[in-house]
Formats: C-alpha cells, sequence, structure tokens
C-alpha cells in the first residue's frame, strides 16, 4: 500500500512539473488575449483533453510502439532523460523550452488551432510528457500502475484546465516575479527528474545485459 | 534452387525486419515535410532509396575489406550512426514547428537542402543503417559466393522499392491531413527517433564490452 501512495506522489509531481499549470497559465492568457469567457473555456478544453487522450494512448498502447520499432525501455528513459533535461534546463534559464513552449505568435489562427497547436501539443503534452508518462508505465509492475498513471495524469490535466479557466482571477493576484521563481523551481525539479531518468536506463542496460 | 529461395526469403525478411520501411515512413515524412513540388519529392525518395541500395551492395561485395581499410569495426558503426540519428531526432522535437510558416528560403536553395537529406540522414543511417549493413555482410559472411551475393542484392532492392512506393504514396496522404496533425506526428516521431538512435548506441555499446570481456 505504501507503494502505491509513493508511486503516485511521484507520478503527480512529475506531471505536475511537466504540465506545470502555474507557469503555463500567463502564457495562456497571453495566448487568448480577450476573448470572451466561452471561447476561453473551448480553448482550454480542448488543449487538455488533447493532452489527456495522447498520454493515455501512450501509456496503453506504449510498448505496442516500442515492439513495432524495435526499442527497448531503457533506450527511451535515456533518450528522454536528455530531452527533459534540456526542457528543464531552459525553463531553470528562464528561457522558453522550444519543445515545451513554443513562441506565441497571434496570428490569424483560428482559436480552434490554437488549442490543438501550441497549447495541447507542444506546450502542454510535449514529448518530455509523453516520455515522463512512458517512464512511469515502465517502472509500475502492475496493469493498475498504468490506471493509477492515466487517473492522476487526468487529475492534473483538471487541475491546469480549472487554472486557465480562472486564469484571469489568478494573474491578477499571483505577482510575476512569483511565477518565475515558481518556473525556475519547476525547471530544476524537472532537471533532475530527467538524470533520474537516464541513471534508470544505464542500469538497466547494464542489468539486462548482465554486464556487471 | 529450393535452398536458394529459401535463403532469399530468410534474408529478405531480415532486411524488411531491420530496415522496416513502414515504420519508416512517418519519419522519413516528417523530415521531407517541407517539400511541396511533387516532382522534387519523387526524386528526393528515389535518391534516397537508391543512395541505400548502393551502399548495401558495396558493403555486400566489399564490407569486410572496408572495414579492415578504415580500421573500423560494426559498434563504432553503430554509435556513430547512433549520434547522428539522435541530433536529427532533438532537433525535430525541440524546433518550433507550432506554426508551419511558408519556407521564406529561395527555392532552389531550399531543394538542395532537401536533396542533400536524401542522402543523409535519410539515405543513410535511417533506411540503410548499421543493422542492416550488418545484416548484408552477416548473410554472405567471410568467404563470399557469388549467389550469395546477389540473392542479397535482389532481396534489398526489393525493400527499397517498397519503401520507395511508401514514401510517395504517404506523401500525398499527409497532404490531405491537417496541418495540426503533422505538427503532432512530426514531434511524437522526432522523439521516437531520438529513442532508435539511443538504442542502437546501446547495442554498440554492449557489443563493445562483452568484446572486452572476451579479451581479459
Amino acid at each position: 500500500m505504501n507503494d502505491i501512495v509513493l508511486f503516485t506522489t511521484t507520478v503527480f509531481l512529475g506531471f505536475f512539473a511537466m504540465l506545470n499549470p502555474i507557469g503555463n497559465t500567463p502564457i495562456f492568457i497571453s495566448m487568448v488575449g480577450d476573448a470572451d469567457n466561452k471561447i476561453i473555456r473551448m480553448v482550454a478544453f480542448r488543449a487538455v483533453l488533447l493532452s489527456f487522450i495522447l498520454i493515455t494512448i501512450f501509456s496503453l498502447f506504449g510498448h505496442l510502439i516500442f515492439k513495432m520499432f524495435g526499442i527497448t525501455l531503457p533506450a527511451f528513459q535515456i533518450a528522454g532523460g536528455i530531452i527533459v533535461f534540456f526542457i528543464g534546463y531552459d525553463l531553470l534559464q528562464g528561457k522558453e523550452a522550444g519543445a515545451h513552449h513554443s513562441k506565441r505568435k497571434l496570428t490569424i489562427k483560428s482559436y480552434e488551432d490554437m488549442a490543438i497547436s501550441p497549447l495541447g501539443i507542444p506546450l502542454l503534452s510535449g514529448p518530455g510528457t509523453i516520455s515522463t508518462a512512458m517512464n512511469f508505465v515502465g517502472a509500475g509492475k502492475q496493469f493498475s500502475y498504468t490506471i493509477i498513471i492515466i487517473v492522476v495524469f487526468g487529475i492534473v490535466c483538471a487541475i491546469t484546465f480549472l487554472m486557465f479557466i480562472m486564469s484571469r482571477k489568478i494573474a491578477s493576484k499571483i505577482s510575476p516575479s512569483l511565477i518565475k521563481v515558481i518556473s525556475r523551481i519547476m525547471g530544476l525539479i524537472l532537471a533532475v527528474i530527467a538524470i533520474q531518468m537516464i541513471i534508470n536506463g544505464i542500469l538497466n542496460v547494464i542489468h539486462q545485459n548482465k554486464l556487471m | 534452387m529450393k535452398d536458394v529461395l529459401l535463403y532469399g526469403l530468410t534474408v529478405f525478411v531480415a532486411f524488411f525486419g531491420i530496415s522496416n520501411p513502414i515504420n519508416k515512413v512517418p519519419i522519413i515524412l516528417s523530415i521531407v515535410k517541407e517539400v511541396t513540388d511533387p516532382r522534387l519529392e519523387r526524386k528526393v525518395a528515389f535518391k534516397s532509396v537508391l543512395v541505400a541500395y548502393v551502399i548495401v551492395a558495396i558493403f555486400s561485395i566489399a564490407g569486410h575489406l572496408i572495414f579492415k581499410m578504415f580500421g573500423i569495426t560494426l559498434p563504432a558503426f553503430q554509435i556513430a550512426g547512433g549520434l547522428i540519428i539522435f541530433v536529427v531526432g532533438f532537433n525535430l522535437v525541440m524546433q518550433d514547428s507550432s506554426i508551419q510558416k511558408p519556407h521564406k528560403k529561395k527555392g532552389e536553395q531550399l531543394a538542395t537542402k532537401i536533396e542533400d537529406y536524401a542522402i543523409s540522414p535519410l539515405g543513410i543511417p535511417l533506411i540503410t543503417g548499421p543493422g542492416t549493413i550488418a545484416v548484408a555482410m552477416g548473410f554472405i559472411g567471410e568467404n563470399l559466393t557469388i549467389e550469395n551475393t546477389i540473392v542479397v542484392n535482389i532481396a534489398f532492392a526489393l525493400i527499397c522499392g517498397i519503401t520507395y512506393f511508401m514514401m510517395i504514396y504517404s506523401k500525398q496522404l499527409s497532404k490531405k491531413l491537417s496541418p495540426n496533425l503533422m505538427v503532432v506526428i512530426s514531434k511524437v516521431m522526432g522523439l521516437i527517433l531520438t529513442v532508435i538512435a539511443i538504442q542502437m548506441i546501446i547495442k554498440g555499446t554492449c557489443v563493445l564490452i562483452q568484446q572486452y570481456h572476451q579479451l581479459i
């Protein structure tokens, strides 16, 4: 039982750092601009839904994808770790990471398109989020763990959705410098999670091939 | 005759597994997604397949000689190939492709760039990777007979043909997909490409360590 609680907490923290609702809310505000509440609701819902669907697909069928491309979990851990590390590093430096954030140029894109890209992917569900989810799936031994991952991701998605909807109110209360601080802490956490992923990957390789 | 057929089938299946034309297609697509001219498209597809075939042909005949001549080993080839693919995948993942801008580069410049892509990374190491070369060399073995060499070449030519048609056909299919979906596919494929790359590096490193253990 203790295991499950610990696992759930780890997954929650990992996803929370990756989706970064607090850091992404200001981006969301700047993107929707002064659209009315209905549109804000629609955009937020679509973006979060897309992100949730993508992660669910990867959590459930990840192993099939592995087989199809002839890749193994350790390889995914190492590659994902490298990508997540750079996202975290950019956050820590106060830059917007290419894979996670994208330059928000307000072109004449319809709000629907905006919800899918860049909001849904790669802002919410970037390769980093997918890697994180797949790594958790690999770490959990039973199928019930996969369900935990999906449920937890659903909860984080719901939090993000709520933050997006109430973004205007929140933005007026939290100072920009606090958002920056939180962003940087998230970046540090991401960088550490990333290195942990790489370490796990390397250890797995050594175990699987009985190299030591 | 039966033996030769069976041998050919085995080689074909091995090539198909390792050079897997089906799973390469989305990866290839995300690399050449900027191409709009159908003639250039065909040219790129043909060139990449041709490069892939020629390389396998050369290695199937003189592979052992080449490796000896340059003093290189298969693990080195795997690790180098893995590094190259990783950078390609990493750039796909990290690039800002959220809004597909029409390419501002002049048509000619873009064409040369895309044609360069046809050779590397498309032709080598994606279609013909270290694995493909290993299969070609492994099946022929140290003592190469003419029959074996011919069978290996025909088998790989078939694979190249399949890859070519899959590339052309799926490019047409991808035009019907929305740009947003293509962004999603491109990012995910970039991610998978980096994983394939690390997998190659792991394989190479494992072989290295095993060789090292045998030495002591």
